[in-house]
């Protein structure tokens, strides 16, 4: 059976589809639900049948509320559904002991605080970056964050997944469904744009 | 500053399966450029959908593995033998019963033998005949 025919099925409260799509997508959610759980570092290891329970939780929802009837194509299907449970997990370790205490820093602050492991580095010219300090210097943060918000929202979306969540360029091209060759162009033009802006702060701060 | 609204699963998954079109998908990406918790739901969506691929290259390995499991067992413990001299009559044992036991399981061996008994019986196949001279070989 095609996704479509048996998104279709579901959707009209076929019981034997639901079982062939929930034996279909088991792995899937699974798969999904462990992600999240390691991603949030569950302090203490979770009891088997915790972890069963979220899964089935999951295709239950589905199933009363009729939530299949709302993706939009089958195409979209196995996102939405890894989409799903993401957010199902979350919310279910939310308050519980397995969630670990927020420290909640945004990606946005990582950058401008000169964070390591997040590559600022690679934006302002080698010379000019021997001084902490200076990253840290608020006007500098500002700088930086107007000129990649001046950015076209192709190339401002594509230097964040590169810089922020740190994709490659074949994971971006694949995200954003251009080619690779495009997004290399997107990224390198707002690097090289952003690092103009840096070197023309630095130079005009020398000089004072 | 940039819309706050974030929009639905069911939109998000659509840009991600490249369905969205025309002013959608601007609006998702102008979106997703100012929203760090859409993009990191779309990221980590790419990343259990991509690790899809692996995970199933990873069974085929294993399929392998386990299909040949009596043979690998029987190379290690030959292996080992080398390695631990004082137990090299055990492990060679142990590689002599493993192999034995692939040589069993094997189904080109199951269908040697099957030939192997018709032909003591006298009926001589043109597959026999063919195989003669490796059945010559083995028994
Ligand atoms: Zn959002």
């Amino acid at each position: 059976m095609s996704t479509e025919e048996l998104l279709k099925k579901c959707i009209e409260r076929d019981y034997e589809a639901w079982n062939d799509f929930i034996e279909r997508y088991k792995s899937l959610v699974t798969r999904s639900v462990r992600y999240k759980l390691k991603k949030i570092s569950v302090k203490m290891k979770m009891p088997r049948d915790e972890f069963r329970d979220i899964v089935q939780e999951i295709f239950l929802t589905i199933w009363e509320k009729n939530e299949l009837a709302r993706v939009r194509d089958a195409a979209s299907l196995e996102g939405w559904l890894v989409m799903v449970s993401l957010n199902r997990t979350s919310n279910y370790c939310r308050g519980r002991i397995y969630a670990k205490p927020k420290n909640m820093v945004s990606l946005e602050a990582d950058l401008f605080a000169g964070k390591p492991g997040i590559s600022l580095k690679s934006m302002i010219p080698s010379a000019c970056f021997n001084t902490v300090d200076m990253v840290e210097s608020r006007e500098l943060s500002e700088l930086l964050k107007s000129e990649i918000d001046s950015l076209n929202h192709k190339q401002q979306l594509a230097l964040k997944l590169n810089v922020y969540e740190h994709r490659k360029q074949k994971d971006i091209s694949k995200i954003m469904n251009i080619p690779e060759n495009t997004v290399a162009t997107l990224v390198s033009r707002a690097k090289n744009r952003v690092r103009e802006k840096m070197e023309e702060y630095f130079e005009r701060n020398e000089g004072k | 500053m940039k819309n706050r609204i974030c929009p639905s699963i069911e939109v998000l998954s659509g840009y991600l399966a490249g369905s969205l079109a025309g002013d959608e998908k601007i609006a998702m990406e102008r979106h997703l450029t100012g929203c760090p918790r859409c993009r990191q739901l779309l990221v980590e969506t790419y990343e259990i959908m991509s690790s899809r691929g692996i995970h199933k290259r990873c069974k085929k390995w294993l399929d392998l593995a386990v299909k040949n499991r009596w043979f690998m067992g029987a190379q290690a413990a030959l292996i080992l033998s080398f390695f631990f001299p004082a137990y090299f009559v055990q492990f060679l044992t142990a590689c002599f019963l493993m192999g034995c036991k692939w040589i069993i399981d094997a189904k080109t061996t199951k269908m040697l033998i099957m030939i192997h008994e018709a032909w003591k019986r006298g009926e001589k196949t043109e597959l026999d005949k063919e195989l003669s001279g490796f059945k010559h070989f083995m028994f």
